[in-house]
């Protein structure tokens, strides 16, 4: 593919010698493809994740290089007694192995006994409650017209078929269906083959089973089944930030018949939140952030304002956002942070109101990042009307004061150059309408650049205002989405003329672009005028996207 | 005036209103909270007869999963406060598991 052929104006081209527009010359976040999350997740994650205990993760491998005496912790850990071993048990280290021996022993006997007694009250519970959903519990009945026109339910089991979440309705009311579920599941199971979907008229069941839990979706949207498929991993991921899956699968081994929502109360509002947000913000679709539109300039300055505040032992990112967009990254060298990671975190910002009243520190996994230890969040917010937001990642479990001091550093320097009154009026302003872009008949637009896994899109104008119309323009992208990812004939270019709008799809091996038109668009028309958006990009690249990653 | 520093951890089930009573002493106003995650940092600052008392105060999550990292919080307290919800027995007997560690 070369540029300026004659033929420029039949099939679109774009001249691969030169960078595509948002790419900087240093990688901000891991670049992916769309569907990166999932097909690791059949293959690679899976894998990784099974590996063996001993062998380290990333978040040992820094705790490690900075704690060269393995010893003088050991002795430490002896005299705190079984209360930090616990602690220990959850930020996994390398001389895990080590104290397996004895310690692991009393504490795992010890958890069964309590576990005993509090699961037999629980199993109380249930039984008694499972009564009355037939009888007289109405205001929760799962059988009611509204529950069952839901556009999508997402449930999530044990392997012994137990409810954990159920997006709508009471998850315990829902035993017999989930029993269904399960039985289904593990039928094929037995003959060594695995469910995938189902179709019962306009519904798709798409199944994931992952190692202890299985997670389902049942959805009559516009939704692929791919698509689906990538949200429940979502759903998966957003479970193991919430515990690490070194302590799921400890837990599931010890008792199949666990019941995990004692362990989850309070996080489903993560789950609900993640699920609200992939069904309206293209980022997770994209596998891609949105930055905050910023002068490069005044970017550049807030990078520098926590490089030189935040250089500390131990921090791995330091990661400003504001209204679910990316202000900046700094992220400690050698280590990436991957989108879904970052979207689990933005999901953690969105989903919490509590950050908002204090200082937090809080204990996440990130499971790209690493699924079998918790990193520790530094969370406060800058500015007095609370809308942008600083995170500190870290390793080490008693920075949090450290952090704190960082950060009145950082705001200090950040209000000596003004740079959140710059932040303030860039959320103000809201992001740029598609008249700005000065393209006639251009409706919409999301363009991804894939190297930097970041992406940019306009505001929704008209007639994209109401919700319904809204959400029509999300299942467009959806299909255009599908149809150029399609597993069996992967799409280059896509033109699709529709009733209401004409869809114009291109990949390439820097970007993704998916661009809206009016319905009376033709072809040589709509390839003019996405060569000259990509210009418009380019031109504008240096507000749109994060260009330089600065690192600590 | 003397100046004395005060370590101070919330500790409770969830739910029982930890968050509502230290917004309340340290603002000095009622508020609807959300439920805290991970733990919050308060600081308040009393004077206390000849004491100035600098208070800081770590407001923790009741909830199961942040159990196992409550003593990164009263590792060096000078006081625990524990607080139960008055018309729930469970969070009352909840409770014994803090005073006597398990």
């Amino acid at each position: 593919m070369d540029g300026g052929g004659s033929d420029r104006s039949q099939t679109p081209s774009y001249d691969s010698d030169v960078p595509e527009p948002g790419a900087g010359g240093t990688v901000i976040l891991a670049p992916t493809d769309s569907y990166a999350d999932l097909t690791q997740g059949w293959q690679g994650s899976l894998h990784e994740i099974r590996r063996p205990r001993h062998s380290s993760g990333t978040i040992s491998e820094i705790t490690n290089r900075s704690k060269p005496e393995l010893a003088g912790e050991k002795q430490e850990r002896e005299k705190d007694g079984e209360l930090k071993d616990k602690l220990n048990e959850l930020q996994v280290t390398d001389d895990e192995d080590l104290s397996l021996t004895s310690s692991d022993e009393t504490t795992a006997s010890k958890e069964d006994e309590k576990e005993g007694g509090q699961t037999a009250a629980v199993s109380s519970g249930p039984s008694a409650s499972g009564l009355t959903v037939i009888e007289s519990d109405s205001e929760e009945n799962v059988q009611t017209e509204a529950w069952r026109s839901q556009r999508k339910h997402i449930f999530v089991l044990s392997e012994a078929g137990k409810p954990i979440y159920s997006r709508y309705g009471k998850e315990d009311k829902l035993v017999t269906i989930m029993g269904v579920m399960q039985a289904l599941v593990s039928f094929l199971q037995d003959g060594n083959d695995s469910l995938r979907c189902l179709v019962a008229g306009k519904h798709k069941f798409v199944f994931l089973n992952r190692e202890n839990l299985n997670l389902v979706a049942v959805a009559k949207t516009e939704d692929s089944y791919h698509q689906l498929l990538f949200q429940l991993t979502y759903v998966y991921n957003q479970i193991i930030s919430v515990l690490t899956y070194t302590q799921l699968n400890k837990i599931f081994k010890q008792r199949r018949n666990y019941d995990l929502r004692r362990l989850l109360t309070g996080s489903e509002k993560f789950i609900d939140n993640l699920l609200h947000l992939m069904d309206h913000e293209p980022s997770f679709l994209l596998g891609a952030v949105r930055c905050l539109p910023l002068p490069s300039s005044t970017r550049e300055n807030i990078a520098q304002s926590i490089v030189q505040n935040a250089n500390v032992k131990d921090l791995v990112f330091a990661i400003l956002l504001a209204n679910n967009q990316l202000i900046t990254l700094v992220r400690m060298k050698k280590y990436f942070l991957h989108p879904s990671d970052l979207h689990l975190i933005i999901n953690l910002v969105n989903a919490s109101e509590s950050f908002k009243a204090a200082e937090s520190w809080t204990p996440i996994c990130l499971p790209k990042f690493d699924a079998s230890g918790f990193l520790h969040a530094y969370v406060s917010y800058l500015d007095p009307g609370c809308q942008t937001c600083l995170l500190l990642l870290t390793v080490d479990r008693d920075m949090f004061f450290t952090l704190s001091e960082c950060r009145q550093k950082i705001v200090d320097r950040l209000n000596r150059y003004n740079c959140l009154t710059a932040i303030t009026e860039a959320l103000a302003r809201t992001s740029y309408s598609i008249s700005q872009v000065g393209i006639a008949d251009l409706r919409h637009f999301m363009y991804k650049s894939k190297s930097t896994a970041q992406y940019t899109s306009p505001e929704l104008d008209a007639p994209y205002t109401t919700k319904e119309e809204q959400e029509r323009l999300f299942g467009l992208y959806l299909y255009l989405h599908h149809r150029i990812h399609s597993s069996a004939r992967p799409l280059k270019i896509l033109f699709h003329v529709g009733a209401n709008e004409t869809l114009l799809g291109w990949m390439t091996s820097g970007f993704e672009l998916y661009t809206v038109f009016g319905p009376l668009v033709t072809k040589t028309q709509a390839i003019t005028s996405i060569n000259k958006l990509l210009k418009w990009i380019k031109r504008e690249e240096d507000r749109l996207f994060i260009l330089n990653a600065p690192t600590f | 005036m003397k100046q004395i520093e005060a370590k101070i951890v919330v500790l409770g089930s969830q739910g029982v209103g930890k968050t509502s009573v230290v917004t309340r002493y340290v603002t000095q106003t009622y508020k609807h909270v959300s439920p805290t995650i991970g733990a919050s940092f308060f600081t308040c600052k009393v004077t206390i007869g000849d004491y100035r008392v600098k208070m800081s105060v770590w407001d923790t999550a009741g909830q199961e999963r942040f159990r196992s990292m409550a003593p990164m919080y009263y590792r060096k307290a000078n006081a625990a406060m524990l607080v139960y919800d008055i018309s729930n027995k469970d969070s009352f007997d909840d409770i014994k598991m803090w005073v006597n560690g398990k």
